[in-house]
């Protein structure tokens, strides 16, 4: 439309992002840095390219990662579980990634928001970072609905948790307890006093060498019901164990499921865990190593 | 010395299978002297209509002795 100096209105701001010409007196436009020129309403998105396995891929969409870093770190760690075929192995995984409880929560090995899925629920006091799951060792548990009794047979079973902290607690980096101590599964790990390991059993297996850390990759693990094997990062061994009767209570992370009561709050941070079934030795140190490349690459490595 | 917020038995009873955010739960437990109480962490990230845990009495935490009888 025309103006009284015969000019015509610039173009208004409009919806489509076109700019505001004239808006002033006698008509003309402001200078180009104040006009509405060049703004949009036109925003594009910005879709992570997807990762090359399709697994890795299906974590990542439902728990809405979209860091590059992470991503990779994800792809790279389910491509070398399968390569050293200990994908098939693992019921679940939780590589604690995104900073939120609405990322770390998922489990890896089946990336669904259900008790079936095997994904988390938090409760207590936790605190979520890029570095991983912090409880407080007060009142906080993970409950990852796992059963031993319903997912495991004896002398196939395997746990093991990733702690960023050292110190000297007694708390429990996973346990269950279902009526009879002869179910009990927990771990005490200590920095340098006695730590042990009970894995369905009611008589425990120190963990030797004694750790002077607890900081460190802890798994215990069944491939009979003789013998319980341990591995402290890269360190393993096999000690006599007798395995006795599965837990019929979920198994906690950062705490005991004791029979339906919590106990032993550990205060520990964790940047990964698993369940699954039976490693051996050899799996113990391949599962670690692809660990420790994933913390590596987060660098959150202890 | 750690600190936790004091709990009486009915706000104790309000906050069991609560969430105090999206999809984290509460848990109030006992202190060695049988107080309920919960962590800072829960009264400082609840953001619902549990927000009255922030105006609760904090006392210093005494875990209570569990012994795991075998």
């Amino acid at each position: 439309m025309a103006n009284s100096n015969g000019w015509g209105d610039g173009a208004a701001n409009n919806t489509i992002g076109w700019g505001q010409g004239a808006n002033n007196t006698i008509g003309w436009g402001k200078s180009h840095s104040l006009s509405w020129a060049g703004l949009t309403d036109i925003v594009g998105t910005s879709t992570p390219a997807p990762v090359s396995d399709t697994d890795a891929q299906a974590f990542l969409t439902n728990a809405v990662i979209t860091d590059t870093t992470q991503r990779d770190a994800i792809n790279t760690l389910v491509i070398g579980l399968k390569a050293d075929s200990l994908w098939t192995k693992m019921l679940a995984v939780y590589p604690f990634v995104g900073g939120l409880e609405a990322t770390c929560k998922f489990n890896l090995k089946n990336p669904v928001d259900t008790n079936l899925g095997h994904r988390l629920i938090f409760t207590g006091g936790w605190t979520f970072s890029n570095n991983g799951i912090q409880p407080n060792g007060i009142n906080t548990y993970a409950n990852t609905f796992l059963t031993p009794n319903t997912h495991w047979t004896l002398g196939n079973s395997s746990v093991s948790t990733y702690s960023r902290t050292n110190n000297s607690e007694a708390g429990n980096l996973w346990g269950t307890r279902g009526g009879s101590s002869f179910t009990l599964l927990y771990s005490v790990l200590r920095d340098g006093t006695t730590s042990n390991c009970y894995h369905n059993a009611n008589s425990t297996t120190g963990i030797s060498p004694n750790p002077t850390t607890s900081a460190v990759n802890l798994i215990s693990s069944r491939i009979n019901s003789l013998n319980q094997i341990q591995g402290v990062n890269a360190t393993n061994q096999t000690n006599s164990s007798t395995e006795l009767q599965l837990s019929t209570y979920n198994i906690y992370l950062s705490a005991q499921n004791s029979s339906g009561t919590t106990i032993n709050f550990s205060s520990r941070q964790l940047a990964f865990a698993h369940i699954g079934y039976g490693l051996t030795q050899a799996e113990c140190t391949l599962l670690y190593n692809r660990i420790q490349t994933f913390q590596t690459t987060l660098g959150r490595q202890v | 010395m750690i600190q936790v917020g004091l709990l009486t038995e009915e706000q104790k009873e309000l906050l069991i299978g609560q969430q105090f955010m999206l999809d984290v739960y509460f848990n109030p437990i006992q202190d060695n002297n049988n107080n309920w109480i919960i962590s800072i962490e829960e009264i400082g990230q609840c953001n619902n209509q549990f927000a009255w845990v922030k105006e609760l009495e904090l006392i210093t935490y005494e875990p209570k002795i569990t012994i795991d009888e075998k």
